[in-house]
């Protein structure tokens, strides 16, 4: 489904990313772990776009990606839920789940079908239903969480990239976002994830790649992933 | 004559919310409203609406390509940056309106005739009535434009997260040109509505820092009503101060109150209290 082939990215003239591979199957949940500055978000931020690899290509679903705009990309199937939860602090629950549809708004598509989705949404997301109108800022951060992915869904996504989704959350929250992608992944979304939380993201993964300086160094089942001495030692925390 | 300010500084506001920086240039295009305005009623000798429809037309093309030309090459330098080259292309678009439209001011003709409207014992001056009831019009176009469309949503994204709302789709770069085209046709408005008041000359651009004070009082912030009042706020101390302490420095009396009033209220009326931002 998107299969990225040697790219190099940099950020002015420091390269980040070194001839990087990777490729994710239809229907699949698929980790990326790695330490601080790994190059992570970096990775996902080519595949929305936001950066242009400067060697090496992206293709998602048979069509050439990595010289196209964010919309394009967008419009094509893919979305992020950002590192951070960036959702729109002076927007409304409802307007940041507005903000998610902008690509499918732009394309014909009516409010009515979007409010639809935002319905699915809340029944998906009770908690962000009772909080319907008020703004994003004054959410907890676990509600932060739910409304930035809630966000990408209403774009209606292929493939869902998540960036570090259980950062900062209580462990509780952890396993809830967890099932979340479970469910979403179950409903026919394909998950490329980014995690330092390895274990839990491997319980979760079919597969997995390890990155250490914008480089992969490990790749394949999770399962096996989680039982790889090397894996254990660096990411497992022995 | 606040309304005017108002109408000034909801587009510097506009610009400030997507931009991050002010945009000085803002009274040049005031001034090139202004202008715009009389060549198509007193050159083309066009009749007034569709001459005013034009103009504004005109001017939110001229928006987006000062957008283009002027805020993009710095979009990703600091803030301060845009100021600098809006405040070299304000000063250009000022001279080459000179040198267009020769130094002499144009004496613009009333909109309307007959000068006052009685109600009772309330008389009215036409003019102002006129001013005010189009800056009520583009308040509630401006309102509904920001939320109640499309573009309006995309808009208030882009003002809250550049980065964020690329990653989610939304044309970055083609909102703020568009948001450049709607502060441009705002500073028109305040352009031509000022015309008959003050004259047509370059120094119309002077106009600019009443807006800003507008802009300031009601806060710079994401509400379309606090620079309107703001903007009221600043035409009525300015009078007054004229009236009742000394005419010769009106404008400094203006600025006094809003030093003043910055040290009581340094985030505007409607300011937003710190910790939202966080
Ligand atoms: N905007 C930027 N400009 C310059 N260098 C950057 C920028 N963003 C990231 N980098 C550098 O790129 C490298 C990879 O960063 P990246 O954010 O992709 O790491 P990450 O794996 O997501 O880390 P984390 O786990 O901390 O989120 C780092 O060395 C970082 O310093
Ligand atoms: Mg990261």
């Amino acid at each position: 489904m998107l299969t990225i082939d040697g790219i190099n990215v940099a950020y002015g003239k420091v390269q980040v990313l070194h001839d990087l591979s990777l490729n994710v199957k239809e229907n699949e949940i698929v980790t990326i772990i790695g330490s601080n500055g790994a190059g992570k978000t970096t990775t996902l931020n080519a595949i929305m776009g936001a950066l242009k690899p400067t060697k090496g290509k992206i293709d998602f679903l048979g069509k050439r990606m990595d010289q196209l705009d964010s919309n394009k990309i967008v419009a094509s199937g893919i979305s992020i839920v950002p590192e951070g939860r960036r959702v729109f602090p002076d927007f409304s629950v409802y307007e940041n789940l507005l903000t998610g549809a902008c690509v499918r708004r732009m394309h014909g598509t009516k409010l009515a079908e979007v409010e639809n989705d935002i319905k699915r949404m809340y029944e998906l997301f009770p908690r962000l239903k009772e909080r319907h109108s008020q703004k994003a800022w004054s959410l907890s951060g676990g509600e932060q969480q739910m409304l930035a992915i809630a966000r990408s869904l209403v774009s209606r996504p292929k493939l869902l990239l998540l960036d570090e989704p259980s950062l900062g959350l209580a462990p509780v929250l952890v396993r809830e976002v967890f099932d979340i992608i479970k469910t979403i992944n179950k409903d026919g979304t394909t998950i490329l994830l980014v995690e330092q939380n390895a274990n839990m993201a491997l319980e979760h993964s079919d597969r997995a790649y390890v990155i250490e300086s914008g480089k992969i160094v490990v790749e394949g089942p999770a399962d096996e992933l989680r039982h790889s001495e090397k894996v254990k030692k660096a990411y497992l925390g022995g | 004559m606040g309304a005017i300010y108002g109408l000034i500084g909801m587009g510097m506001n506009l610009i400030f919310n997507s931009t991050g920086g002010l945009n000085i240039a803002q009274g040049a295009l005031v001034t090139l409203g202004a202008y715009a305005g009389v060549t198509f009623t007193v050159f083309l000798k066009l009749p007034v609406v569709p001459a005013a429809i034009l103009t504004i037309a005109a001017m939110a093309i001229v928006g987006s390509i000062f957008g283009y030309l002027i805020y993009e090459p710095v979009r990703f330098a600091v803030p301060t940056r845009f100021m600098l080259a809006a405040l070299g292309a304000g000063i250009f678009i000022t001279e080459m309106a000179q040198i267009v439209w020769g130094p002499i001011p144009f004496v613009v003709p009333r909109f309307i005739r007959q000068s006052s409207l009685r109600f009772g014992n309330l008389v009215f001056d036409t003019q102002n009535l006129l001013i005010l009831s189009v800056l009520l019009v583009v308040v509630a176009i401006i309102y509904m434009l920001l939320n109640k469309t499309q573009i309006g949503l995309m808009m208030r994204a882009v003002g809250q997260s550049k980065e964020v709302s690329a990653l989610m789709g939304i044309p970055v770069r083609t909102i703020i040109r568009y948001t450049f085209a709607l502060s441009t046709a705002l500073a028109t408005v305040a352009g031509v509505m000022a015309g008959p008041i003050f004259f047509v000359t370059p120094s119309l651009a002077v106009l600019m820092s009443k807006g800003f004070a507008a802009a300031v009082i009601g806060g710079f912030g994401r509400n379309v009503h606090g620079v309107i009042i703001g903007g009221f706020i600043a035409g009525v101390v300015e009078v007054f101060a004229a009236f009742f302490i000394s005419s010769s420095y009106r404008d400094a009396w203006g600025f006094a109150f809003l030093i003043l009033f910055l040290l009581v209220r340094p985030r505007g009326l409607f300011g937003e209290a710190a910790g939202e931002k966080a």
